[in-house]
C-alpha cells in the first residue's frame, strides 16, 4: 500500500505541474493560480467527500483504496482529454455568462484526479491508521519525485499539438502571408518557435522620422508569445540603417561605443545596435538557450550576430553573471525582461522580474568602467506607468550605490511609444547633452530629463497631457522622502521593486482597483492588468467554495459524530494553520530560490521537490522523534532565523554555477523543510486515537488552507513583499503551535499530540 | 447581468427619449449604444455619432454573438482579432477629423465595421487586411450591405495602399510598436494618423500623429476618457 501511495503520488504531482505548463502554453501564465487552486480544492473536496461517506466506507477502507487508486488512474487519463474537448475561451469571460459556465466545469473536470488521486491516499491512511507516518512519508516523497519527472517530461515534446489561445502572437502571426514555422524546440524553460513570413516586423520605438524600410526578420516566440525577431544581415551592413533610429542607440551618442553588456539578448536586436555603432566587445546574456539556438538556426550565417568574433555570449541568469563577471563595461543595456512583447499588457503583472529591481540595477552600475553608462527602454503608457516606475527605481540605485545627487545623472529621452532611460553615474558633460538633444531633435524624441529638467522653451514633439517623466525624475533628485510621497499621491504602483518585492510589471494599485473596476472592467482590464485580477478572483472564489465546503461536513459532523475529544474548532485552527503555514513558506522558498536560479521552472522545482522529501523525510522521522505540536513552535523560529540568513546567503552564492546555487538552495530550505513534515503527521496521529471521526475533516480544513494560500501568498508580496510571506508562515505556526496546546484540553488528543505518535 | 444592465439602460434611454428614430433591426440597441457609451462619454462629432446610429454593428459579429453586439466591450471576430469596442470606433473616428471629400486608409480590416462606419462619413475608404478570411469576409460584408465603396485588399498593412496615396487620413487599428514608415510617406500635409500604442494585445492608448502643412510631425498622447476619472479623483502633481 506505501508504494501505491508513492505512485499516486508521483502521478498526482507531475499532473499538477504538466497542467500548469499546459496552461501558459495555450492560455496566458495567470491560469497557474487557478491550476493550483484546482488542485487544492480537488483535494480538500475528497476529504468532505470522505467525511460524508464515511460510515458507508467504515470497516471497507481497503477495498475502498483499490477502487478509488483505479477511478484515479482512470480518471487521469480521461479528464484532460475531456477538458480539452470543452470550448474553453477565457477572453470570453469578459462578455458571455456562458464562458464563466465553461470555466467552472473545465475547472471540476480537471479537480476529480486530483480528488480522486488524495482520497486514494486519505483511506490508505484510514486503513493502516498505524502506518501513517509511513504513508504520510511515501505521500510527500512520492510528490517530490512527480516534481522531478514533471521536469524530465517538459523537455520533450508533448505528443499532441497545443492548441493556442488565438488570441496569442503566434497563431496570428501563423496566419500572415507566406507565414511558415522555421523550427521549434521544446524545454522546461518554454516552447520557442520561429516563424518566417516578409509581414512580420518588429522595431519598438523605432523613430517616426524615420523613411526607409526595415529588413526581413523572424519571429521568434516563447510558449506563444512574442520574444522578438531575429533580423538578417542587411540590418548590419547598411541597410542596418533603421538601427540607428531606435530608442537605444541614444546611448551611443554619450558612451564611447567599446564593450557593451546586453542583459537579456534573445534574438540579438540590441546587439545588432551595438555591432553597428562599433562596439570592440559584446557580452550578450540570455537565459534561454533554445531562443539562441533557433535565431541561429533561422538566419545565415552571414546574418547571425552570434557568430560575431566580437560577441560573447553566456547562457544564464543575468543576476548571477553580473554577481560573478571581473569584466568592466562602457555601456550596458538592459531589455525589458518580456522584450517588448507582452510587457505592456500587464500579462506579467504578478511574473517575478529580478533583473529590473533597485538591487539589479545598483549591481549592473558596479559593472561600469568610470565614465559607463546603462541603458534601458519601456513602453510608455497613458497615464505614465512604466516609465515613471523605471525612472524612480534608477534614482533608488544610484542612491543605494552612495550617489547624492542622481539627478545629475539621469537622462529620459521619450518617442510617441516608449522611454528610454540612460543612468550613468559619473554625469553628462555639456557636450554630452548637446548631442543628445540633438540626437532627440533629428529623431522626434522628448528630453523629459537632461541631468535636470528642461528648460522651459524646449521643443515638444510628442505632446503629453501630464509630463509625469519629468516629475519622477524630480522626485529621484529631490530624495528617497520625495519618491515615496510621489509614489504615494500616484494612481498606479510605482514604488520601485526590490528583490523582496520583484514586480516590475505590477502597476494595479488595491485602491484604485475599485474606481477602475467602477470605470467599467469590461472595457478594459481584461486585457490590460488582467494577471492581478486574476489571482484576486482565484483567492475570492476559493475561500467561497473552501468555506462552503468546510460547513458541510462541520454540520454533519457535529450531527451525528461522537463529541468526545478536541473540538472541531480547536482541530480545525491547528490543522488550518499549519496548512496555510507550510504554503506560505514553500511560495517564498520559491521566490528566494527564483532570484538564486535564475528561473522559475528550476525554483519550483527544486522548491517543490525539496520540500516534499524533506517534509517527507520528517514525517517519517516524527514518529522516532516523538515530536509532537511542539514542533510547530520550533518551526516559527527557524523561519525567523532564515529570514535574516536566506538574503545574506542568496548574495553570497549568486556568483556561482547553477548546480551549486541550486544545492545551496536546497540546504537552505531542508531544515525548515524537515521540521514543517511533522505537525501534519502528528496531529493526524493524535485524532486517530482521540476522534477518528474528525479526521476527514481535519484533511478538508488542511486541503481548503492550501487552496487560498497561494493566491494570498502572491497578493502579500505584491503589496508589502515576500518577507511577510515568510513573517505570515511563521505566525501560522505559532498559531498552530497554539491551537496544538488547546488541544491537550482534551486528554486524549493531548498527550499523543504533546508526546507524538507511538511508532508501530 | 451584464445584458440585463444594458437591457435597464437601452430601456430607460427608450422612456426617456421617445423621439430618437430607431431605424431598421437592433435600432433601439443602436440608439443605446451611442447615448450611452459614445455621446454620453464625451464624442461630439455629428458626422461619427450619426453614422455609429446607422451601420448595423450587429451584422460585423458572429451570429453566435449577434445578442452581445451593441454591448460596452470589443467581441472576437475569429483568427484572435476582435471588433473593437464601440466607444474606440467612435474615439478614433471623431479624430480622424473627416469630411465628405476625405480619403481614408485603414490598416486591419477586421469585420469591416470601422470600414463601414468611415464610409458613411468620408468620401474614399481603402481598409487594408493582412488575414486573407478576413478580408473575404469583409469584403462580402460590405458589399451586402451597401458599403461596395470601400476597397478591401487583402496585404500586409506596413506597405500601406501606394497608389492610392496620399490620405487624408490614416487608422491602424493594431497595435505595432511603431509606425510603419511608408504610412508616414502616404499621409498628407494636414492630414492625420491614429495609432494604437504598445504590443498587440497591449493597445491602451492612442497616438494622433498629425502632419503639418511643412510636413512635420506633431504626435500627440490621448488619454482614453476610462482614465480620466481615476486621474481626477486622485490629483497626480
Amino acid at each position: 500500500m506505501t508504494a501505491a501511495v508513492f505512485a499516486i503520488s508521483v502521478a498526482l504531482l507531475a499532473f499538477e505541474i504538466l497542467l500548469l505548463r499546459f496552461f501558459s502554453i495555450q492560455q496566458f501564465s495567470h491560469f497557474a493560480y487557478a491550476v493550483i487552486s484546482i488542485a487544492m480544492l480537488g483535494g480538500g473536496a475528497s476529504g468532505t467527500a470522505l467525511v460524508l461517506l464515511r460510515e458507508r466506507v467504515r470497516g471497507r477502507e481497503r477495498p475502498a483504496f483499490a477502487w478509488t487508486a483505479g477511478a484515479f488512474v482512470a480518471l487521469l487519463v480521461a479528464c484532460p482529454v475531456a477538458a480539452h474537448r470543452l470550448p474553453f475561451e477565457p477572453t470570453a469571460l469578459v462578455w458571455s455568462g456562458k464562458a464563466w459556465g465553461t470555466l467552472l466545469l473545465v475547472a471540476l473536470v480537471l479537480a476529480l484526479p486530483f480528488c480522486a488521486g488524495t482520497a486514494a491516499v486519505i483511506l490508505a491512511m484510514l486503513a493502516r491508521p498505524a502506518r501513517t507516518p509511513a504513508l504520510y512519508a511515501a505521500n510527500l516523497a512520492g510528490s517530490g519525485g512527480g516534481a522531478l519527472v514533471a521536469l524530465a517530461l517538459l523537455s520533450a515534446r508533448p505528443p499532441w499539438t497545443p492548441r493556442v489561445s488565438p488570441f496569442k502572437a503566434l497563431p496570428q502571426i501563423e496566419a500572415y502571408p507566406e507565414a511558415r514555422r522555421l523550427g521549434e524546440r521544446w524545454s522546461p524553460l518554454g516552447w520557442v518557435v520561429a516563424v518566417g513570413t516578409p509581414a512580420f516586423h518588429h522595431a519598438p520605438g523605432l523613430s517616426l522620422a524615420y523613411r526607409a524600410g526595415l529588413p526581413r526578420q523572424v519571429a521568434i516566440l516563447v510558449d506563444g508569445e512574442l520574444a522578438g525577431g531575429a533580423t538578417t544581415r542587411a540590418a548590419n551592413a547598411a541597410g542596418g540603417a533603421f538601427l540607428d533610429w531606435l530608442p537605444t542607440a541614444a546611448a551611443y551618442r554619450v558612451v564611447q561605443p567599446g564593450r557593451v553588456l546586453v542583459i537579456g539578448s534573445g534574438p540579438g536586436l540590441e546587439v545588432s545596435i551595438a555591432l553597428a555603432h562599433g562596439a570592440s566587445r559584446v557580452v550578450a546574456v540570455e537565459l534561454n538557450p533554445d531562443v539562441i539556438a533557433l535565431t541561429r538556426q533561422v538566419l545565415d550565417s552571414a546574418s547571425d550576430v552570434y557568430r560575431d568574433p566580437r560577441v560573447a555570449l553566456v547562457i544564464g541568469d543575468a543576476r548571477s553573471v553580473a554577481a560573478r563577471t571581473p569584466e568592466r563595461f562602457d555601456l550596458i543595456v538592459l531589455t525589458p525582461t518580456e522584450a517588448f512583447g507582452t510587457a505592456a499588457a500587464g500579462l506579467h503583472a504578478l511574473a517575478e522580474d529580478y533583473l529590473s529591481t533597485v538591487q539589479a540595477l545598483r549591481t549592473y552600475l558596479g559593472l561600469l568602467v568610470p565614465g559607463g553608462m546603462l541603458a534601458t527602454t519601456r513602453w510608455v503608457r497613458a497615464p505614465p506607468r512604466d516609465d515613471v516606475k523605471i525612472i524612480l527605481t534608477a534614482g533608488a540605485a544610484l542612491r543605494a550605490a552612495g550617489d547624492t545627487s542622481p539627478g545629475a545623472h539621469l537622462v529620459c529621452l521619450r518617442t510617441w511609444a516608449t522611454a528610454t532611460v540612460l543612468v550613468r553615474p559619473r554625469g553628462f558633460t555639456p557636450d554630452d547633452l548637446s548631442r543628445l538633444r540633438a540626437f532627440a531633435a533629428s529623431r522626434l524624441l522628448d528630453a523629459d530629463w537632461l541631468a535636470g529638467p528642461p528648460p522651459g522653451d524646449a521643443p515638444v514633439f510628442n505632446r503629453v497631457e501630464q509630463p509625469m517623466a519629468r516629475e519622477a525624475a524630480l522626485a529621484s533628485a529631490r530624495g528617497p522622502d520625495s519618491v515615496t510621497a510621489f509614489a504615494a499621491r500616484y494612481a498606479f504602483d510605482v514604488r520601485p521593486p526590490t528583490d523582496d518585492r520583484p514586480y516590475f510589471g505590477h502597476f494595479i494599485r488595491l485602491g484604485t482597483l475599485r474606481r477602475l473596476l467602477a470605470l467599467g472592467a469590461a472595457s478594459w482590464l481584461p486585457f490590460a492588468e488582467w494577471g492581478y485580477v486574476a489571482v484576486l478572483a482565484t483567492l475570492l472564489q476559493g475561500a467561497l467554495v473552501a468555506a462552503i465546503l468546510m460547513v458541510v461536513p462541520a454540520a454533519v459532523l457535529s450531527a451525528r459524530g461522537s463529541r468526545a475529544g478536541a473540538p472541531l474548532r480547536v482541530i480545525a485552527a491547528y490543522f488550518g494553520a499549519i496548512g496555510l503555514g507550510y504554503l506560505l513558506v514553500e511560495m517564498a522558498f520559491i521566490q528566494q530560490l527564483q532570484l538564486l536560479l535564475g528561473h522559475p521552472v528550476y525554483a519550483v522545482t527544486a522548491a517543490v521537490a525539496g520540500f516534499l522529501i524533506f517534509s517527507g523525510a520528517g514525517s517519517l522521522w516524527s514518529a522516532r522523534l516523538r515530536a509532537g505540536w511542539k514542533s510547530a513552535a520550533v518551526i516559527a523560529a527557524l523561519i525567523v532565523v532564515e529570514l535574516a540568513l536566506g538574503p545574506v546567503a542568496v548574495r553570497g552564492a549568486q556568483p556561482l554555477g547553477l548546480a551549486a546555487r541550486a544545492a545551496i538552495g536546497i540546504a537552505l530550505l531542508a531544515p525548515p523543510a524537515l521540521l514543517m513534515g511533522m505537525p501534519f503527521p502528528a496531529g493526524v496521529r493524535a485524532l486517530t486515537t482521540d476522534r477518528p471521526g474528525a479526521l476527514a475533516w481535519a484533511w478538508a480544513v488542511n486541503g481548503f488552507a492550501s487552496v487560498i494560500a497561494a493566491s494570498l501568498a502572491t497578493l502579500i508580496a505584491v503589496e508589502w513583499g515576500w518577507r511577510w510571506v515568510l513573517l505570515s508562515g511563521a505566525a501560522c505556526y505559532s498559531a498552530a503551535a497554539l491551537a496544538g496546546g488547546g488541544m491537550r484540553a482534551s486528554p486524549a488528543t493531548g498527550r499523543a499530540l504533546a508526546e507524538g505518535p507511538s511508532g508501530p | 447581468m451584464r445584458r440585463a444592465t444594458l437591457v435597464l439602460a437601452g430601456f430607460g434611454l427608450i422612456v426617456a427619449a421617445p423621439r430618437a428614430p430607431a431605424q431598421g433591426p437592433r435600432g433601439r440597441d443602436r440608439m443605446a449604444m451611442v447615448a450611452e457609451q459614445i455621446a454620453g462619454r464625451g464624442v461630439r462629432d455629428t458626422a461619427t455619432l450619426r453614422a455609429m446610429r446607422t451601420v448595423p454593428r450587429h451584422e460585423f459579429v458572429p451570429a453566435a454573438l449577434s445578442d452581445e453586439a451593441y454591448g460596452d466591450h470589443p467581441l472576437p471576430i475569429g483568427f484572435g482579432q476582435t471588433i473593437s469596442q464601440p466607444y474606440i470606433v467612435g474615439y478614433m473616428t471623431e479624430l480622424l477629423g473627416l469630411g465628405p471629400r476625405s480619403r481614408v486608409l485603414e490598416i486591419g480590416a477586421g469585420s469591416g465595421y470601422q470600414a463601414a462606419i468611415l464610409a458613411e462619413i468620408a468620401g474614399e475608404v481603402y481598409t487594408v487586411e493582412i488575414i486573407g478570411a478576413l478580408a473575404t469576409s469583409a469584403e462580402e460584408r460590405l458589399r451586402r450591405l451597401g458599403y461596395g465603396r470601400v476597397q478591401v485588399r487583402r496585404g500586409d498593412g506596413f506597405e500601406g495602399w501606394k497608389d492610392a496615396a496620399p490620405f487624408d487620413a490614416i487608422i491602424v487599428t493594431a497595435a505595432a510598436g511603431f509606425v510603419p514608415p511608408p504610412l508616414v510617406e502616404q499621409l498628407k500635409p494636414g492630414g492625420r494618423l491614429v495609432i494604437p500604442v504598445g504590443s498587440v494585445y497591449g493597445a491602451q492608448n492612442l497616438v494622433l500623429v498629425g502632419k503639418a502643412r511643412d510636413g512635420s510631425l506633431t504626435p500627440r498622447t490621448l488619454l482614453p476618457v476610462r482614465f480620466v476619472p481615476l486621474v481626477r479623483t486622485r490629483q497626480i502633481r
